[in-house]
């Protein structure tokens, strides 16, 4: 049996001739980008999942945890209506937060997204003791 | 995914959050990897269980996707009522034995001491670890609450310390216990909570405002509880004040600079200020059903005093703090004019922070109370790494941050297992389940996927009965009846 790894969302991406909605997710940590099918109105955190797209939703969409953080671009966030208080308040404990960050779970997508990309906050913080002794990246 | 088509068997010590987290990574990335999670409990999930509070149901929705990972039996085994490294447990070196990892998550199971004479033997002080041990229903060390906490008499209470956990304590206090039923708040503790008839809860806090340790989530939430009132005093909002402080919630100080600043902002709109010494009798002293929360900054605790009959503390005696130092670092250090203060308590309760525990054979930081690391590798005594040793969560951290804090450090510990996987530092293993029991002494039952699945329908079945999420069953030897 396979660890059954995404937990919202319908569990497959739209087809093609669902007419979905294309754009892309970086990994920042890794560069490395992915494009996913989405349908209008899924949240970005069900895309995520539909598409198996590395994005956590522990507290499956009730806007509790904070681990659905994403970073999107400005003319993007700009033209969303405003977060609500509850996700104002997560984002305030969201890693890496910056100004275009949101909650996946509470964005939901349209037309207009065609094309955007949404970057997936870097999971690692500096808990490093030596960042020299070591080089992950060799 | 993992370029690496090795054998190898990894032990994870906890199933807390942490454990959970690098178990699903190391699953999720390779393909002939296995995981047995190991757990002192019969029952898995850490502090998701015996910390997380009953009335925040949205987040104990992680016990499904952490159960999820149980469910592949193939690939997973569950090895509960196990402790590892201590309490005659399994030797940490016959772990790495018989593993190609080991990954310690075993999170913080003790706690911070204020460090006055006698907060251990009177009656009515406790952490907050034992207070939410008990509302949670933890099989550890059970409060008598009839003796220790003995609500029905409870008018006055202080917390020390004013992080989260410090705000969950003080809403599941302030709450009608009604609102805690339909989760899985033990009965006998609903049946408590009916008697409390708390009137003044404070939560000192050492430093200022600007540097209050508990989320706005948490404030607010509070807040909204009906018929609770929330003050701080004028004079130390205004000594919080100062211009480092005010710097610190400034934009592009730290990413978190926003959420200081947003809280600050909160604060300031939702307390009602107290100005005098009169005004604050006042109010602890009104006959109206207003139960009061009273921020204190700036304020240090000193001396517990108690009745001299029964033992119990009433009163908890207070040094004025003044901020000192730079901006981001600044320390709380008694003001030179030496003003002191004393404050009605029938309960006090240390929230100061939850404390993890070295095991024999492993490098710890008696200093953090942590171990040692580099990027989740474990140091030996000479501050090298050892591939197939990695630590995670709040005993790699320290024992603070939520639950994302715990999956992002976890990410990390999985990055070095990953890079150690790919560059042959590890032994292939293939790890049998005779080989591991037959390392758990013989009077310890362990408790298996299986086992717990049952222990699970008997606690949701008997929650159900009673409009419930779930009853928790309080005493171990319960649990292990169920499985016999
Ligand atoms: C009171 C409280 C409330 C909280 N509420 C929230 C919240 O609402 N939202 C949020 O996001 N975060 C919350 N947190 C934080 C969250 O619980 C932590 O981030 C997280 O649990 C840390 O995970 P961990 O796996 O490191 O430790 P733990 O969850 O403590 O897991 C450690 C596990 O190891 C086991 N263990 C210990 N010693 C041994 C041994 N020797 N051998 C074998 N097993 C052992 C323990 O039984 C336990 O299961 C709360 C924390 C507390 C204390
Ligand atoms: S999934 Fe928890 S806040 Fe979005």
């Amino acid at each position: 049996m396979q660890v059954r790894q995404f937990s919202c969302g319908i569990g497959y991406p739209p087809k093609p001739e669902e007419n979905p909605v294309r754009f892309s997710f970086l990994y920042t940590k890794e560069n490395d980008k992915q494009e996913v099918l989405a349908r209008e109105g899924e949240t970005l955190l069900e895309v995520a999942h539909n598409n198996k797209i590395e994005l956590e939703g522990a507290c499956e969409q009730s806007l509790a945890c904070s681990t659905c953080h994403v970073i999107l671009e400005e003319e993007i966030f700009e033209n969303l209506e405003s977060p609500k208080e509850e996700e104002e308040d997560l984002l305030d404990l969201a890693y890496g937060l910056t100004l275009t960050s949101r909650l996946g779970c509470q964005v939901k997508v349209t037309r207009a997204m065609e094309g955007m990309l949404v970057k997936l906050p870097s999971n690692t913080r500096n808990f490093y003791v030596d960042k020299n002794k070591l080089d992950l990246h060799k | 995914m993992v370029r690496s088509n090795k054998e190898y068997r990894f032990a994870i010590v906890g199933s807390g959050p942490a454990g959970f987290y690098c178990g699903k990574q190391i699953l999720k990335n390779t393909k002939n990897v296995r995981v047995d999670i190991f757990d002192r409990n019969p029952h898995p999930f850490g502090l998701v269980r015996t910390g997380v509070a009953p009335d925040h149901p949205e987040m104990k929705k992680i016990e499904k996707d952490y159960q999820e990972i149980l469910r592949d039996t193939e690939r997973c085994r569950f090895f509960g009522n196990v402790w590892v490294g201590t309490n005659n447990g399994i030797p940490i070196e016959k772990l790495r034995e018989l593993y190609s990892g080991v990954v310690l998550a075993y999170g913080a199971t003790s706690e911070r001491k204020l460090g006055l004479p006698n907060e251990e033997s009177l009656r009515g002080v406790f952490s907050s670890r034992q207070m939410a041990n008990w509302y949670n229903g933890s099989l550890d060390d059970i409060l008598d609450p009839e003796q220790d906490l003995d609500l029905q008499n409870l008018k006055d209470m202080a917390i020390i310390g004013n992080g989260n956990v410090a705000m969950d304590i003080s809403r599941v206090l302030l709450k009608n216990p009604k609102l805690l039923q339909p989760f899985d708040a033990p009965t006998p503790v609903i049946e408590q909570l009916m008697k409390l008839k708390l009137k003044n809860l404070s939560v000192i806090g050492r430093r200022g405002v600007i540097q209050s340790a508990f989320t706005i989530k948490e404030i607010r939430e509070i807040s909204r509880i009906e018929n609770v009132q929330l003050y701080m005093f004028r004079e130390e909002y205004d000594q919080s004040r100062n211009d480092q402080s005010i710097e610190e919630t400034g934009a592009g100080f730290s990413p978190l600079s926003r959420g200081w600043h947003r809280r600050t902002e909160f604060l300031k709109e939702t307390c009602k200020f107290i100005d005098s010494i009169e005004q604050y009798q006042d109010i602890t002293h009104s006959r109206n059903d207003t139960k009061n929360l009273f921020l204190r900054y700036l304020q240090n605790p000193i001396e517990l005093l108690s009745n001299q009959i029964s033992n119990r503390i009433n009163k908890v005696r207070l040094q004025k703090m003044v901020l000192e130092g730079e901006v981001g670092h600044q320390r709380a250090v008694p003001d030179p004019q030496n003003i002191q203060s004393e404050i009605e308590c029938q309960l006090l309760v240390k929230s100061i922070g939850y404390q993890s525990r070295p095991i024999e054979g492993v490098t710890f930081n008696s200093q953090t109370c942590t171990i040692p690391h580099q990027y989740g590798c474990i140091l030996d005594k000479n501050g090298q790494i050892q591939p197939g040793f990695y630590v995670a969560g709040w005993l790699k951290r320290g024992p603070n941050g939520i639950i994302d804090a715990t999956l992002r450090d976890s990410v990390e510990t999985f990055r070095i297992i990953k890079h150690h996987m790919e560059c042959d530092d590890l032994q292939e293993k293939n790890t049998t389940v005779e080989e591991v029991l037959k390392l758990i002494p013989s009077d310890q039952k362990s408790v298996d996927f299986i086992d717990w699945q049952k222990i699970d329908s008997v606690e949701k079945k008997r929650g159900e009965e009673h409009g419930k999420t779930r009853e928790k069953i309080l005493v171990k030897e319960d649990m292990l009846k169920i499985i016999k």
